[in-house]
């Protein structure tokens, strides 16, 4: 019982940390239809930031607020001069633009960081709080928390405020949008920005879980694409429901199946709902696209 | 929908031409013929293949200080019979490739009278496939994976003990000083994890003792909760990590936030100062195989750790410039006794050698060329790496 307990509370943790990087792929895929393989690359520059920024004796909580800025600003940076020119092209040229992104960022910071891992230590980062032998460390405990308010608060930016409805606007028709008075380069500006932005606090979060080192986002990148296509292509709530559906699957396998075989099972799983239902599973419930 | 499904086609054939760009690294062909005559008066050259730049580039400049250290020990006492020795370090980026091609250069161009590489197990293998060619006397020190002296090459010597040696040295241990019957075995989903997963639980699972778990993991991987939670639902009284240190020192650290506070044991990844600056108080009493402890009372290592402390201003820490120091002697003493630098008669006498007194141990290479030096067992106390015990 002990482990059933554990094993969700696990897949629950995790999932919190899937949705939030999905979130931000998911966003920019629906506002600019470009499937962005340099999404995780930018939970390594917020991850990177936090670490320099608490080397300078920076507190924890304010390295990851800062962290976010500075994977927006990078981003900022990088939409004017790797998307921001293609924006009239094939959807095709702005993915392999991405893909470019991230194996630059990549070589990039190996060449200014070196390859080998660096340690943020935090005050939460060595401890755990116990219920009933279910462990659960701070730092999650933390992410799962952060996680919850950003999602929630993204949630209510696209449904209840204005710049969401310009963005639901542009996603939807871009055309017809512009028409309307709506800048639909600028929203797509400030939904990319907003989109890795997330990430890089994600990046900042997971710091002192799992080290810091440049080639840490790929594997992020993998997972938040399942997340997306789970849950549909820019589908918000689908990113969110998606993240901690995954988290799950990956714990249960592990735990009643084989740890060998996790990704097996969560790569089988996106096939299966790629071939069933390849709009994406929460599609009933939402759906229109951000 | 449909672009939906346009975009998804492109996604995967996308990744397909990665992973086959990824894929299509070859090597290429094996050595030209061209010869040229050797100078038999001039210094004799010994090229060191391993990485110099990179991630790697801390291991393989420990290497090179280490050969380095021997060839001005030996210039200093008026080289081997009136010869110098000259090394020729150069940079292989730890990278299948970019290794053949350096070592094919060195042997085609420098005309080298002896090799010594690298860092990885797999680069190694392909070079001395060119070496062989001209039978160059040629050592391993540091890249311990078995099939390096499995291809029954005449002219192949690793002085240092090759994995499944540091896999029976750690059980040996365990049924000896530790009275743990029920073990755990998180390891990487790698040749290198699963053969200590094989070989491990063969030798441990005797007299009643059980391998509870045998859980693996991806390299790279940052998250084992998952196995860390079957882990500690078994109730093992220890926990074996068949990995590096990268995710061992994760690991380490994670399984004390679950809760898992079992006695840890690991292999030769945890050696040198890494696993303390990545994993922090986790590691902290962690039992490991080690190949070099600094601190042996063995006159030979300790000449070594002073001469090496005088020359660069620190202790080596690890076995990469020990061996690899080693290696250079191991060629000069056999050139001296050969009374020449032709290869196949230094070849004949290093097979010949018997417990040759090195510091990494005592030296008889066997017909493949492997040598059964000593494997330490070493504990990380306080920061420390302290060894603890070493079969005799």
């Amino acid at each position: 019982m002990t482990e059933f307990i554990q094993i969700i509370v696990n897949g629950m943790a995790n999932g919190a940390l899937y949705a939030l990087i999905a979130l931000g792929l998911t966003l920019i895929y629906g506002v600019m239809n470009l499937s962005n393989f340099a999404q995780g690359e930018f939970a390594m520059i917020g991850a990177f930031g936090t670490y320099f920024l608490m080397q300078m004796h920076m507190n924890y909580m304010l390295a990851i607020i800062l962290s976010f800025i500075i994977a927006g600003l990078i981003g900022f940076v990088i939409h004017i001069l790797a998307f921001h020119p293609l924006r009239k092209s094939e959807p095709l040229n702005m993915m392999l633009s991405s893909l470019g992104v991230s194996v630059f960022l990549v070589n990039l910071s190996q060449y200014l960081f070196s390859p080998n891992p660096k340690v943020v230590s935090n005050s939460f980062s060595e401890k755990s709080i116990q219920a009933f032998g279910v462990f659960l460390s701070e730092q999650r405990i933390l992410i799962v928390i952060v996680s919850l308010i950003l999602c929630g608060f993204t949630y209510w930016l696209l449904e209840r405020s204005k710049f969401g409805r310009s963005v639901r606007a542009a996603s939807l028709d871009p055309d017809t949008a512009t028409l309307y008075g709506i800048p639909t380069n600028r929203i797509a500006f400030l939904t990319f920005i907003f989109g890795v932005a997330l990430t890089g606090i994600a990046g900042g979060l997971t710091a002192p879980i799992y080290n810091v080192y440049p080639t840490m986002g790929i594997s992020l990148t993998l997972k938040a694409f399942v997340v997306v296509v789970l849950g549909g292509m820019g589908n918000i709530p689908g990113a969110i429901m998606g993240g901690f559906i995954v988290g799950l699957i990956e714990s249960f396998s592990a735990g009643y199946i084989s740890t060998a075989f996790q990704d097996v099972i969560v790569f089988s799983a996106l096939f299966l709902v790629l071939i069933i239902k390849p709009e994406g599973i929460l599609s009933k419930v939402q759906g229109e696209k951000v | 929908m449909k672009r939906f499904k346009k975009m998804f086609f492109m996604m995967v054939s996308l990744l397909s031409v990665l992973i086959l760009l990824l894929a299509g690294c070859s090597a290429p062909k094996g050595a030209s013929e061209s010869d040229s005559k050797k100078d038999s008066s001039g210094p004799m050259k010994i090229g060191l293949v391993t990485q110099l730049s990179g991630g790697g580039a801390l291991y393989g400049n420990l290497m090179k200080q280490g050969a380095q250290l021997a060839v001005d020990q030996i210039n200093a006492k008026g080289g081997v019979d009136g010869r110098k020795l000259k090394l020729l370090a150069e940079d292989d980026q730890a990278n299948p490739s970019e290794s053949v091609k350096v070592t094919q250069r060195m042997v085609s161009d420098e005309n080298i009278d002896a090799w010594i590489g690298t860092l990885k197990s797999s680069d190694t293998i392909t070079d001395i496939g060119i070496t062989a060619k001209k039978n160059i006397p040629s050592f391993v020190p540091v890249a311990v994976a078995d099939n390096v002296t499995d291809s029954g090459l005449n002219n192949v010597y690793r002085n240092v003990a090759k994995n499944s040696m540091q896999i029976t040295e750690m059980v040996n241990y365990i049924l000896k000083e530790q009275p743990h019957k029920k073990m755990a075995i998180i390891a990487e989903n790698t040749d290198y994890g699963r053969n200590i997963v094989k070989i491990f639980s063969e030798q441990f699972e005797k007299d009643g003792r059980k391998i509870t778990n045998k859980e693996l993991y991806n390299v790279g991987q940052k998250d084992f909760n998952n196995q860390l939670t079957k882990i500690k639902a078994s109730k093992p009284d220890s926990v074996l990590i068949a990995g590096l240190v990268a995710e061992g020192a994760l690991i380490a650290k994670q399984a004390k936030q679950l809760g898992i506070n079992q006695q840890l044991y690991s292999f030769g990844g945890f050696m040198g100062k890494q696993p303390m600056e990545l994993g922090g108080s986790a590691v902290n009493n962690l039992i490991h195989t080690d190949y070099f402890v600094p601190t042996a009372k063995d006159e030979k290592t300790q000449s070594f750790v002073n001469d090496f402390n005088k020359k660069y201003g620190q202790i080596p820490d690890s076995y990469y410039s020990a061996a690899t120091y080693d290696a250079v002697y191991l060629y000069a003493d056999a050139v001296k006794k050969a009374g020449t630098s032709d290869p196949e008669k230094v070849n004949k006498v290093l097979h010949e050698l018997k417990d040759e007194h090195t510091v990494m141990g005592d030296i008889t290479f066997d017909k493949n060329g492997q040598a059964a030096t000593k494997v330490w067992i070493s504990q990380i106390q306080d920061g420390k790496q302290v060894g603890i015990y070493h079969a005799e």
